[in-house]
């Protein structure tokens, strides 16, 4: 099935994954705008955020809150680097 | 009781932690270090200008460290100003303020002026650009401001905000 168990850490994605919250991912190769995905980021690792253009290879994404990292700085990731999509969030801290 | 099986799980190390990364410090942004920065820039080419020695060694030393320093400031400007530019400002701000694109590329050239050279009038017109950029970042958060002479030299007038009143 590939399926994940991920607790969220930090408020980037707050309010629909607040620091601490648990959610369910399963693998996927395919990813859309609006989803919302884990990563591995080059710099910052393993990251949750939400798909705002996909494009050639690569995707971009971007945090929901006012206090995430800029889409700027996250930069465009190779689509390789999409781990998992969100199926639902089990319990929001 | 969901909740007490995922931190069952996760204390037993099956769960993956993932960062929904923030910019640390979180939400912290303040224009103040770039004001004190090119005040600083300011300060340097007076201290340029004004420093004299009989001991022309000392001298260039004195210049020479100067230099470094201007440098080190001016450049501390242009980062302060790109990481509230680029990390603070969303797509909703900037549309309510729609100069500061303009704003923060001025602040860009003149920092970068008043490393290539020591023109007096660069450095204060990177104050007052910073000022400009201050008053804005101010507005922003609904806080006021208002001017006055820093306490210390060169003395110019910076932008402070009106903050526990």
């Amino acid at each position: 099935m590939g399926l994940r168990l991920v607790r969220a850490v930090g408020n980037s994605m707050a309010p629909r994954l607040p620091n601490g919250s648990y959610a369910l991912f399963r693998n996927a190769r395919r990813v859309s705008v609006g989803d919302t995905v884990l990563a591995d980021h080059p710099r910052f690792g393993a990251i949750i955020k939400t798909v705002t253009a996909v494009h050639g290879g690569g995707v971009e994404l971007a945090g929901a809150d006012p206090r995430s990292t800029a889409a700027e700085r996250l930069g465009p990731l190779p689509k390789s680097a999409v781990r998992a999509k969100l199926v639902c969030v089990l319990h929001r801290a | 009781m969901l909740h007490s099986v995922l931190k069952t799980l996760d204390r037993h190390g099956l769960v993956e932690a993932a960062s929904g990364h923030c910019d640390i410090p979180c939400g912290i942004y303040d224009p103040g270090p770039a004001l004190i920065a090119a005040v600083s820039v300011v300060r340097l080419m007076d201290i340029m200008r004004d420093g004299s020695s009989a001991d022309p060694v000392a001298l260039a030393n004195l210049h020479a460290r100067c230099v470094i320093r201007k440098e080190e400031e001016a450049e501390k400007v242009k980062q302060e100003i790109r990481v509230i530019w680029g990390d603070y400002f969303k797509p909703a701000l900037i549309e309510k303020h729609p100069n500061v694109h303009t704003l923060v590329h001025s602040i860009m050239a003149k920092a970068s002026a008043c490393k290539q050279d020591v023109h007096r009038e660069d450095g204060l017109a990177l104050v007052e650009l910073v000022n400009e950029f201050a008053t804005l970042f101010w507005e922003t958060k609904g806080v006021a401001t208002h001017k006055a002479t820093c306490p210390y030299p060169p003395q110019l007038e910076v932008v402070y905000p009106k903050l526990g009143g």
